[in-house]
């Protein structure tokens, strides 16, 4: 007997759409001195807002065309800045939980609620830039 | 007891005239003609002795007033000046003021009229009226005679001429200027009216042989016309049998008035002259002057024309290509030349001559494949009076057209003149056939477009679109292209009018060389023969070069000069008001007349001084010759022209004591120029004419001047426009706690030049690791204030290949100050490193503002701080980061401080500042925490993709 088990929607006001995660794929590892990452914060996101906002495409005009343009974002992380780009994912991922709940006949059973769906990632895939020449001055007094 | 005759007057409502009538042709001044072809003499008329009036072309009679004592006893050899007196400003409270003025008219007038309606009915004439006004008790005093010169321009004009009189050498007294520019201070401001005699009071411009424009005390001009002294007598004749009116009122006047006219009107059907024939003793000669001379002389044949053969020849030429066309039959000759042309021997090939064919190309020669001509058109275009006209009219006759003359700058319409060309140009045989008033209506018509160069452009452009075989047909469902079946002749005066510029390109232009003037004088002393007019062929010769060999004016000039019987003098001629030619003269003959001596000088002579000279060059002469010169022409170019080649003529001056007062002179008119063109100060627009007179009275040598055509002026002009455009697109970018202190006014003097010289220290083209630490100091302080000003570089590729970094905004440009060492700047590569940069300072700058904007890392904004003092990247960490993972809250306090200051705007004086940020010790610079990297896995990626089935994670 094959057990089934139910994936429930998140209870849903009228109106309200389940959220929607969208999932950072970098090239590389997160590294910290902490132990866990959980609750820091990693850097700063910055999505471009395609050339209809002039104020954001003059803020990194000069830095790069690739980030000019709908679709592409930048992710400052320390002294690295990554440029990366939007793109949807083929088949839609939900984000799933594990829950127990009790059944008709008393006993729990295993169901999964839907947290959120994901269609769409932003893919880190160019190699990073340094923001900051590794020839810094060193420390004057 | 006075006469006072009116009638007509544009005031007939006054209280003192009882109206019978009143006008029925409303009195309006009559513009002035725009060209008058027939009788452009301008200013002449006014001043006949021949009784031809410019009135003779106005139709309607107009109002004849008649003001004089009772003529008969008067002797009319005294003198008296007669005169239209036009007064258009006469206000009702200057006229009041006359009234109340303590000064008398004369006693003659006083008898009970109020002196106000003496004034008006002498000044209600109009100036367009052939008026005859008698006035010998009325206070006018008239033109001053030329041995009189009046007062107070006058003195200028003499303290002018004196001042360049060897006696007066060295320079004693500076020509007399006006000390202040108000009106008040001004010499040339008319005195005012005190005693009765200078009501009137006349007073003339500098000049003596300018056009006389009088000005009465109230600053109105006036027109006086001298009669022969007899005509009162032949007037009074005229009517003394008709009348013996004793007039004592203005009603009794107004009277006699309509009286005389009504008779004189009567005697004008009688004798079936035209109504608007000309009053005075010459009404026998009449007959003889009915028609222009102009018109008389016209050429009638392809022999008699005057203008050079080699046009003539070649429009004929153009013109029999047609007839393969329009008579359908082959022209005489295939090749247009064959006949004329030189032969050589040898290969029997033509030799086209240029010269012969007014410098027109052989193409224009050819035919198309409809064997229609190449060109569908020609072009004359000259100086006005060569004979333009007539060549053409006499050429499409010679060749068996019907002219038919369109004045493209009276039909100005597109529709009437499409309508006309349409009508003329197509292949209609019967628009032949019903010609009204032509001479042989069965001839083929030839259009002629007449001074094309005043037509609107899109009449022109429809007449490139029929010459290109591209216009269409107004009429008609169908709309079929327009054949062009007809030659077009245009004429225009100048070529190089912009609405010309197509049309240029599909006609064969053919440029009127000047007239012969020997064949010219020739020509002259026939009519003159023919008329029984004696003239010295000396005498037509100066009346030629007067004119620049202007056909009509030489002949209106001639006609309005001469007597029938009696001997034309050389004073006659040289008047300098007649026979000139109505066109202005071009700038570089101005100058090159300014710079040069005139021609008939015969050098100096040593013990007079150079201005004595004995053909009667005298230095009044020749400030008069270049005053007239330059006050028809473009002071301001004409002075800029002056200005820029004074120094480059040759010339005598060691003590640079002309140079001097060259700029001197210029710097005058500079003044007068700002009084006139700012303030609004007119009446001091005469004096800007003095300084080509200066100049020339300085400067003039006997040699051919070599100048250049200024255009500094316009350059500057260009200049300002372009750096302004720099500036403004520097305040754009700027910071705003700069923008408050930086003006346009002291940015280019008081930052730019030092901005540009600071951001560009001496950098070693090397990369940032191996600079010193000065240098990056240097370099950081660059970058800073590239950023608060808002500057970069742009690469850029140079024509040859070479990239270059280019500053935007192009501060170099400003900067740089003519004759100055400029500072090269840093080299391209170094340029393009700071470029970098500065792109990447400003990412950091602006994502530190996306940060505090967005609130989300208020606590901690540090975080992200990047800065170009931070020792290593992320992945090898500064020592110090490990102690302080959790920083205290008052490192968080300097490193929050730290970082509102690094926000701070440099301004160029901030840079060297003693605590300027750049300089200032960071102080927890390198303190703040990173918690999180990045490292990069290069290369490939070991993921496994595994699909992953529901029941697995379960």
């Amino acid at each position: 007997m094959v057990n089934i088990p139910l994936i429930r929607k998140l209870a849903l006001l009228p109106g309200e759409k389940i959220p929607e995660w969208v999932i950072l794929e970098l090239q590389g590892d997160l590294q910290t001195e902490c132990e866990i990452l959980a609750g820091q914060e990693i850097g700063t996101l910055h999505l471009a807002a395609g050339t209809s906002s002039p104020q954001k495409s003059s803020a990194y005009g000069g830095m790069d065309s690739s980030f000019r343009g709908e679709g592409k974002a930048i992710f400052l992380i320390g002294n690295y800045a990554l440029t990366g780009e939007i793109v949807s994912l083929k088949k839609p991922l939900a984000l799933l939980r594990k829950a127990k709940q009790a059944g008709p006949t008393g006993d729990f059973i295993s169901i999964l609620e839907v947290d959120a769906v994901v269609r769409k990632k932003i893919l880190f895939r160019e190699r990073p830039r340094h923001i900051i020449p590794s020839c810094a001055l060193p420390k004057t007094t | 007891m006075p006469a006072v005759t009116k009638e007509d007057s544009p005031w007939d409502d006054w209280p003192d005239f009882s109206d019978e009538e009143t006008n029925d042709e409303p009195v309006v001044a009559r513009p002035v003609k725009k060209k008058n072809k027939t009788g452009a003499l301008g200013l002449d008329l006014f001043m006949t002795n021949m009784g031809i009036s410019s009135a003779a072309a106005a139709p309607p009679i107009p109002p004849r007033i008649s003001h004089s004592t009772t003529p008969v006893e008067r002797d009319p050899t005294v003198g008296l000046f007669s005169g239209d007196i036009y007064y258009p400003g006469l206000e009702e409270e200057s006229l009041e003021k006359m009234d109340k003025s303590e000064h008398s008219l004369a006693p003659a007038l006083e008898n009970g009229h109020k002196k106000s309606s003496v004034a008006r009915a002498l000044f209600s004439l109009r100036p367009t009226a052939p008026a005859d006004i008698a006035v010998p008790d009325v206070p006018v005093i008239p033109h001053r005679t030329m041995a009189n010169p009046p007062a107070i321009p006058e003195v200028f004009h003499q303290q002018l001429s004196e001042a360049f009189e060897p006696e007066s050498l060295p320079r004693a007294q500076p020509p007399q200027r006006p000390s202040g520019y108000r009106r008040e201070a001004s010499p040339a401001r008319p005195l005012p009216p005190t005693p009765v005699t200078s009501r009137l009071r006349v007073w003339r411009v500098a000049s003596k042989t300018l056009p006389q424009i009088p000005v009465l005390s109230g600053g109105t001009n006036f027109f006086l016309r001298l009669k022969p002294a007899n005509w009162r007598k032949e007037l009074v004749n005229e009517f003394a049998s008709t009348t013996a009116v004793t007039i004592t009122s203005h009603q009794s006047s107004r009277q006699f008035a309509n009286l005389l006219l009504a008779t004189r009107q009567q005697m004008e059907i009688d004798a079936e002259l035209p109504v608007d024939s000309v009053t005075g003793p010459v009404e026998s000669l009449q007959v003889e002057f009915k028609n222009m001379w102009v018109e008389k002389y016209r050429p009638e044949r392809y022999m008699d024309l005057l203008s050079d053969e080699g046009v003539n020849r070649c429009l004929l030429h153009w013109l029999k290509l047609w007839d393969a066309v329009v008579f359908k039959k082959e022209a005489a000759f295939l090749n247009p030349y064959k006949d004329y042309g030189k032969r050589k021997k040898r290969d029997d090939k033509p030799v086209y001559d240029r010269r012969k064919y007014g410098g027109v190309s052989d193409f224009c020669f050819t035919v198309d494949a409809d064997k229609r001509p190449r060109f569908k058109a020609a072009l004359l275009c000259g100086p006005p009076g060569l004979g333009k006209t007539s060549l053409a009219q006499v050429i499409a006759r010679h060749a068996g057209y019907e002219p038919m003359e369109i004045n493209a700058s009276d039909d100005r319409a597109l529709e009437v003149f499409r309508s006309r060309v349409e009508a003329t140009v197509m292949n209609g045989s019967v628009v032949n056939q019903f010609v009204e008033g032509g001479e042989r209506p069965d001839r083929p018509k030839c259009l002629i477009i007449d001074e094309i160069d005043g037509a609107p452009g899109n009449t022109v452009e429809y007449l490139v679109c029929l010459l290109k075989g591209e216009a269409k047909a107004t009429e008609g469902k169908k709309k079929k292209k327009i054949g062009l079946w007809r030659p077009i002749i245009c004429i225009c005066n100048d070529l190089y009018v912009p609405a010309l510029r197509t049309l240029r390109q599909c006609t064969m232009i053919l440029r009127f060389p000047s007239i012969n003037r020997e064949r010219l004088t020739g020509r002259l002393s026939d009519i003159c023969k023919h008329l029984a007019v004696q003239a010295d062929s000396a005498v037509l010769y100066t009346l030629c070069e007067k004119s620049d060999d202007d056909i009509r004016t030489c002949l209106n000039s001639l006609q309005f000069a001469s007597v029938p019987g009696k001997r034309l003098h050389m004073q006659d001629v040289a008047k300098a008001t007649m026979g000139c030619k109505d066109q202005r003269k071009q700038l570089l003959q101005i100058w090159e007349d300014i710079f040069r001596l005139p021609s008939g000088y015969k050098g100096s002579d040593t013990r007079t001084g150079p201005l004595h000279t004995k053909s009667g060059l005298s230095p009044s002469d020749r400030i008069g010759t270049i005053l007239e010169m330059v006050q028809l022409g473009e002071m301001e170019k004409i002075v800029n022209g002056l200005f820029e080649n004074y120094l480059l003529i040759h010339h005598k001056d060691p003590s640079l004591r002309t140079a001097h007062e060259c700029a001197d002179w210029r710097s005058y008119t500079d003044i007068m120029e700002r009084c006139v063109y700012e303030d609004q100060n007119w009446f001091l627009l005469g004096y800007l004419s003095f300084y080509p007179v200066a100049i020339h009275l300085l400067l003039a040598a006997l040699a051919t001047p070599r100048f250049t055509f200024p255009t500094a002026q316009y350059e500057t002009y260009k200049k300002t426009i372009a750096n302004q455009e720099i500036i403004k697109a520097l305040l754009k970018d700027l910071a705003p706690a700069l923008l408050r202190t930086s003006k346009s006014e002291n940015l280019p003097s008081e930052v730019i030049p030092f901005l540009t010289h600071i951001i560009q220290p001496p950098l070693k083209a090397v990369t940032t690791h191996l600079l010193s630490n000065a240098e990056r100091l240097d370099l950081k302080r660059v970058v800073h204030l590239m950023i608060s000003y808002g500057l970069s570089y742009q690469e850029e590729k140079t024509l040859t290949g070479i990239h270059t970094e280019k500053m935007e905004p192009q501060l170099d440009a400003i900067a740089s100050w003519h004759g100055v060492n400029t500072y090269p700047g840093m080299p391209t590569t170094v340029r393009a490193m700071v470029s970098k940069e500065v792109q990447q300072q400003r990412i950091n700058v602006n994502a530190r503002m996306e940060g505090t904007k967005s609130g989300g890392h208020d606590g901690e904004p540090a975080n992200m701080e990047v800065d170009i003092t931070q020792d290593a990247p992320a992945p090898a960490l500064p020592a110090g980061v490990a102690s302080k993972a959790n920083p205290s809250t008052t490192t968080r306090a300097q490193a929050n401080s730290n970082n509102t200051a690094k926000l701070q705007v440099w301004s160029v004086y901030d840079c060297y500042r003693k605590n300027s940020p750049a300089t200032a010790p960071k102080a927890g610079g390198s303190s703040k925490a990173r918690k999180i990297w990045f490292r990069y896995k290069e290369g490939y990626s070991n993921a496994v993709c595994r699909d992953i089935k529901v029941k697995d994670l379960l």
